[in-house]
């Protein structure tokens, strides 16, 4: 369960939780290659699966860092 | 390997992307990669903007586990930009690989049907001291009616698929219809026994009874005969802002039925001299009897039989009358026998071309130097790109970059001017539709080729031309379009 949004009072906090959200905003393609049932559609796929985990673990340790002192 | 349909670099599917390939005709579709390639890339902008944001943040924080922890968040974020730029770097690379990969199964087809047609002959040519001239025409009807039987079978095949019979849009014979102009050739030096091993591995349009000498051949003896007096002149002049994209050259191609005519050039003042923009129309008339107007069949015919023809001709009057130094940069842009026109005047008209952009012209087969960057736009439906034959393969070929396009329904159910409604894949607003999504896609070599020709498109004041060409003979003549008028000169 993500941390409480910030108090107002905390400028850090609120810059931690915008970034956050860009970073959930990213816009990650889907993982389909159209068309193509080859290696490089299933490496494609799990690079854009890999870089799908990575920004949700960006997110986490950003609302971490929110949460911290 | 294939998924659905055509290209040599980035590839189209559905048509509403173009594929780009390094050169001359591709055959698979990389549209698919290159569109995720440019996901992927505007994925790592938002990324690496995420990351320059989230450092200001980390360095204005005071140490404190808040600071660490943010600080390790940034680290994964470089981590993430890194690694979707290389991924999207690396399908751009498989893009372009299987183009190459594409290139070479082309030149594979091309040489299959190089063999079949020179084995074809020379089993003719065999065959004709056992059973006679009338039994060896017998045969060779025979063979011509297996091929009907073939086009028939598989326009009825697309007819099915399609609901419309179009086989002058179907992409399966437009490449088979490339493949046997391209080998007709080897069929005559094998009834011939002449043809040589080489002779199967390369194309060359100029060879004995190449496509040169047969184009050469129908239209001295078919069509209107090319080589009389022509009239140039200029007709409106008007000033002009310089074009900034590839989409705003397709725009400004003239349409030849227009009294304001064929040509038009543009004149732009620079530091060094002045730079010229050439646009050239396509066929006005498929006329047997063109009448007055240069721009017909016969030009389509000696242009690819790589002869001088009357709208050549007449382009290189009007750069000559607007005034074009030899020594003076010059864009060529064309559709259809404009390209063709484009091309031939890069080959031989003794212009420091600068770069030449042609859309749906029978050009593939023409090498134009290295020093000349050329950007060709096809759709797989349009039957003219194929008229030249199999398109220029190997580093030359390659050198020509080609954005390919297969149209849904194959162009139909879209408006198209009169003339082009038959072949509503050939006409010059689909052209220029194609070309604005190449740019929006804004793929690599795309943007390559925009930079190479970046000097013409700087948005500099200068002077439009329009000229109008036309044929004058002694006595009155037909017009093109049927009139017994000769159009006036304006």
């Amino acid at each position: 369960m993500l941390p409480d949004l910030p108090s107002t009072s905390d400028a850090d906090a609120l810059e931690l939780a915008t970034l956050e959200r860009l970073v959930r905003e990213v816009p990650v393609p889907s993982p389909d290659l159209p068309g193509w049932q080859s290696l490089t559609a299933r490496e494609y796929a799990a690079a854009v699966h890999e870089l799908a985990d990575l920004l949700g673990t960006v997110a986490a340790a950003l609302a971490a860092a929110r949460a911290a002192a | 390997m294939r998924p659905s349909s055509a290209s040599g670099g980035p590839g189209a599917t559905g048509g509403s992307w173009p594929s780009v390939g390094g050169g001359g005709t591709i055959a698979v579709e990389t549209d698919a990669m290159v569109q995720a390639s440019h996901r992927l890339g505007l994925a790592q902008e938002a990324i690496a903007g995420v990351a320059g944001r989230t450092a200001a943040c980390v360095s204005a924080l005071a140490a404190s586990e808040r600071r660490n922890r943010a600080e390790a968040a940034l680290a994964l974020l470089r981590r993430a930009d890194r690694q979707a730029a290389t991924a999207a770097a690396g399908l751009r690379t498989a893009a372009i690989r299987y183009g190459t990969v594409e290139h070479a199964v082309l030149d594979g087809q091309r040489g299959i049907a190089a063999g079949l047609a020179a084995l074809t002959g020379g089993t003719l040519r065999i065959l004709m001291p056992v059973i006679g001239l009338g039994g060896t025409v017998i045969v060779a009807a025979g063979v011509v009616d297996l091929v009907a039987v073939l086009v028939v079978v598989r326009t009825v095949q697309r007819t099915a698929e399609t609901g419309r019979i179009a086989p002058q849009a179907d992409p399966v014979l437009l490449r088979a219809l490339a493949l046997v102009l391209a080998s007709l050739d080897d069929g005559v030096r094998g009834a011939l026994l002449m043809e040589r091993a080489e002779d199967l591995v390369t194309n060359d349009p100029a060879g004995p009874f190449g496509t040169e000498q047969v184009g050469t051949l129908l239209a001295g003896l078919l069509l209107h005969p090319a080589g009389g007096p022509l009239s140039v002149v200029p007709t409106t002049r008007r000033a002009v802002s310089s074009p900034r994209s590839l989409t705003a050259l397709a725009d400004r191609l003239p349409d030849g039925h227009e009294r304001a005519g064929q040509v038009r050039i543009e004149r732009y003042a620079g530091e060094d001299g002045p730079r010229w923009i050439v646009y050239i129309a396509g066929t006005v008339t498929f006329a047997r009897d063109s009448g007055d107007e240069p721009f017909d069949l016969a030009s389509d015919v000696l242009g690819v039989a790589h002869r001088t023809s009357d709208s050549e001709r007449a382009v290189l009057e009007a750069m000559r009358a607007a005034g074009i130094g030899a020594d003076e940069p010059v864009l060529l842009v064309g559709h259809s026998q404009g390209a063709l026109n484009a091309v031939r005047v890069a080959q031989d008209g003794g212009y420091l071309v600068g770069g030449v952009v042609q859309f749906g012209g029978p050009t593939g087969q023409v090498a134009l130097p290295a020093s000349v960057p050329v950007l060709a736009v096809e759709h797989d439906e349009d039957l003219v790109p194929v008229l030249g034959g199999t398109a220029a393969s190997g580093a030359e070929g390659l050198r020509r970059v080609v954005v390919r396009r297969s149209l849904p329904d194959g162009g139909f159910g879209v408006v198209t001017s009169e003339a082009t409604a038959a072949f509503p894949a050939h006409d010059l607003g689909a052209y220029r539709r194609t070309i604005a999504a190449a740019e929006a896609a804004g793929d690599e070599r795309v943007v390559a080729f925009t930079g190479s020709i970046g000097p013409f498109l700087d948005g500099r004041q200068g002077t439009s031309t329009r000229w109008r060409a036309r044929r004058v003979s002694p006595e009155p003549g037909r017009t093109a379009d049927g009139g017994s008028v000769r159009r006036p000169n304006r």
